[in-house]
C-alpha cells in the first residue's frame, strides 16, 4: 500500500482528494449545520421568528411535558407504530421464508412484485387503501385500526425485504445438519433458521418503526377526523399551521431521543451478527 | 441444490398477501375508465379521465411549466438527481481514498438522513433555512432534495468504487493519462451501473418524497405532486385515479422487462 501511494504522482492524489470537497461542504451545510441549528432553535424562545437573536429558554420542552394532550400523542405514535411492526412481522417473515424456497426465478420475480409498490407514490397507494376501505368497511375509517392497516400496507416491504436477503443467504447445509441430528421443522425453524435472520428481522423492525411511529400521511387520510393524534400530525400542526419552528424543534428532539433510545436498545438483541458465511467483509 | 416443496397453504398465503397489495391499485387503475362521477359505483366506460388528466391546467399547464406540478416535480427530481449523483459519486472515489478516521465520519454524517425519520431532516430544514432566511419555495425545496438524495448516491456508488482493482487507475497514469482522463476515461466507465443505479434511487426518491418538501415549501403555495394530493385528498379529482393507473403501467412493464430479461440470463446459464 505505501509504495503504491509513493508511486502516484503528486498531481493525481491531489485531484482525488479534492474530488470529495463539494460533496463536504454541501452534507456540511445542508445535514451537518441543520441539526446544529435544530437543538439550537428548540432552545429559542417564541418572541422571534428566525434564530437570531437569540434567547435561551426550556419554555418548549417545558409546554410539551406539561400538556398530557402531547404526552400522549407520542405514546399513541408508539404504540400504533408497536402494533404496525406486528403486524408487517407476522406477515412478512412468512412471505420472506416461503419465498426462499420458490425457485429462483419465481424467487426473483415475486420480490420485484413484493417490493414495487414502495415506487408508487405512498399518498396515491394511501388513496388507493382508503378508496378499498370505503368501499367494504367504512365503519373502519377513523379508528386505529385503519391506520395500522394503513401503516402495514406503506411499510410491508420494508419488512420483507431484508429478511429476504439473509434467508437467502443461509446456507442449506445448516438445515440439512438440523434435520440429521434430529430436530424436526419446527425446531429447526425455531433455533437454526429464526435465530439466523435476526439481523434481518432486526433491519426489518427498525425500517417499520421508524417511519410508522413518525408518519404524517396515513393519520390524515384513514383518520381524517384527527380522533388519534399522533407525534407527526403535532409537528405538522405547529410548524405548518402555527408556524411555530422553536416548539416544533423541541417535538423534533424529543422525538430523536426516543427513536433513538429504541435503535440503541433494538441492536443490542442483535446476537447472531455476521454469522452466516457470506453476510460481512468477504462481500 | 434441492428445495423443499411449497404446499397450497403457503402458496394461498402468498396470494393473499399480493392481492392485499395488490388490489387497491388495482381497484384505482379500473375506477379510472368509470363515466361516472364517483369513487365507488360504476357509471359506464370512458377514456375522458386520461384526457383531462393531460390537459390539467394544474398538473400540466405546458405553456407556463412554472405554474405546473407535474412538471416541476420532474424537474426538481431531475436536477436534484443530477446535482446529487455528480457530488456522491466524485465524494465515493475520494472517500476510498482518505484516511480511515476522515471516512469512518463521512459515512456517520452521510447516515443522518439516510436513518433518521424524514420528519426530522425536514424540521431540521425549515430551520437552516428560516436561519438563512430563505423564503419557501422551489428553490428551497430542490436544496432539501439535494440534501437527502446524494447520501444515497454515495452508499450506492461507493462500494463499487471500493472494489476497484487500483492497479488500473495506476496503470493509466503510468501510460501518460491526466488525472482529469484518468478519472472519465478509466475509472468512471468500471462505476457506471453503480452511478445509475445510485441516480435512479435519487430521481425516485426526489420524485416521491412528502414529508421533506411539504415542510420546506409547503406553505408557499409551490407544490409537487406529493403535496398536491395530499392538499386535495378531502376531495380527490377523478383523474388520480388516471395518474395511478399510468404508474402502474409503468412500473408493471419495467416488472415483466426485469421477468423476461432474469428468465434469458438463467437460460445462458443452463
Amino acid at each position: 500500500m505505501d509504495q503504491r501511494v509513493q508511486t502516484r504522482s503528486k498531481k493525481k492524489y491531489n485531484l482525488e482528494r479534492y474530488l470529495g470537497v463539494p460533496y463536504d461542504v454541501v452534507m456540511t451545510i445542508l445535514v451537518v449545520i441543520p441539526i446544529l441549528l435544530l437543538v439550537l432553535s428548540s432552545f429559542q424562545s417564541e418572541t422571534t421568528t428566525g434564530l437570531f437573536p437569540f434567547t435561551f429558554s426550556f419554555s418548549h420542552y417545558g409546554e410539551f411535558f406539561s400538556t398530557p394532550s402531547f404526552v400522549r400523542s407520542m405514546a399513541t405514535s408508539l404504540w400504533i407504530a408497536f402494533g404496525t411492526t406486528i403486524v408487517c412481522l407476522v406477515i412478512g417473515y412468512p412471505i420472506a421464508y416461503i419465498l426462499t424456497k420458490l425457485k429462483f426465478r419465481t424467487q426473483m420475480a415475486l420480490i420485484l412484485l413484493f417490493n414495487a409498490p414502495m415506487w408508487i407514490n405512498s399518498l396515491l397507494r394511501i388513496r388507493a387503501l382508503k378508496q378499498i376501505m370505503e368501499l367494504f368497511a367504512p365503519s373502519m375509517i377513523g379508528t386505529p385500526m385503519a391506520i395500522i392497516i394503513g401503516l402495514a400496507y406503506i411499510y410491508l416491504p420494508f419488512m420483507v425485504l431484508p429478511i429476504y436477503a439473509v434467508l437467502a443467504k443461509i446456507d442449506r447445509n445448516l438445515l440439512e445438519s438440523s434435520a440429521d441430528l434430529g430436530a424436526n421443522r419446527f425446531q429447526t425453524l425455531a433455533k437454526v433458521v429464526i435465530p439466523l435472520s435476526l439481523s434481518g428481522v432486526i433491519s426489518g423492525i427498525m425500517m417499520v418503526f421508524l417511519p410508522a411511529a413518525t408518519t404524517i400521511i396515513v393519520p390524515r387520510y384513514l383518520d381524517p377526523s384527527s380522533n388519534l393524534y399522533m407525534v407527526g400530525t403535532l409537528i405538522e400542526r405547529s410548524i405548518i399551521e402555527q408556524e411555530r419552528i422553536p416548539y416544533s424543534s423541541a417535538i423534533a428532539i424529543v422525538l430523536s431521543a426516543v427513536i433513538l433510545a429504541f435503535v440503541f436498545y433494538i441492536k443490542k438483541l442483535d446476537r447472531y451478527k455476521g454469522v452466516n458465511a457470506n453476510e460481512t467483509e468477504s462481500r | 441444490m434441492k428445495r423443499k416443496a411449497v404446499s397450497t397453504t403457503e402458496t394461498i398465503f402468498l396470494v393473499v398477501a399480493l392481492l392485499f397489495i395488490y388490489a387497491p391499485i388495482i381497484s384505482m387503475a379500473i375506477f379510472s375508465f368509470n363515466a361516472g362521477n364517483s369513487y365507488t359505483s360504476w357509471g359506464g366506460f370512458t377514456f375522458s379521465r386520461y384526457v383531462e388528466l393531460f390537459t390539467d391546467r394544474e398538473l400540466f399547464n405546458w405553456v407556463n411549466p412554472r405554474e405546473s406540478v407535474v412538471l416541476m416535480t420532474l424537474w426538481i427530481a431531475f436536477v436534484s438527481t443530477l446535482v446529487s449523483t455528480i457530488l456522491g459519486t466524485l465524494a465515493a472515489i475520494a472517500l476510498t481514498k482518505s484516511r480511515k478516521i476522515l471516512r469512518d465520519l463521512t459515512m456517520q454524517v452521510n447516515n443522518i438522513p439516510i436513518v433518521s425519520p424524514d420528519i426530522i431532516t425536514a424540521v431540521s430544514l425549515v430551520v437552516l433555512f428560516g436561519a438563512m432566511t430563505l423564503e419557501p419555495s422551489y428553490n428551497t425545496m430542490l436544496l432539501a432534495h439535494i440534501a437527502f438524495c446524494t447520501p444515497y448516491v454515495l452508499i450506492t456508488v461507493y462500494p463499487k468504487v471500493k472494489s476497484l482493482d487500483p492497479n488500473i487507475a495506476d496503470a493509466a497514469y503510468d501510460l501518460g493519462a491526466s488525472p482529469m482522463k484518468a478519472l472519465w476515461k478509466v475509472i468512471i466507465p468500471q462505476i457506471k451501473v453503480a452511478i445509475v443505479a445510485g441516480a435512479a434511487i435519487a430521481f425516485t426518491m426526489s420524485f416521491d418524497d412528502f414529508i421533506i418538501s411539504y415542510f420546506v415549501a409547503g406553505s408557499s403555495g409551490d407544490m409537487n405532486i406529493s403535496i398536491y394530493l395530499f392538499n386535495n385528498r378531502r376531495y380527490p379529482k377523478l383523474i388520480f385515479n388516471a395518474l395511478s393507473a399510468i404508474i402502474l403501467l409503468i412500473i408493471g412493464s419495467k416488472i415483466l422487462y426485469d421477468y423476461l430479461k432474469s428468465g434469458k440470463k438463467t437460460e445462458e446459464l443452463e
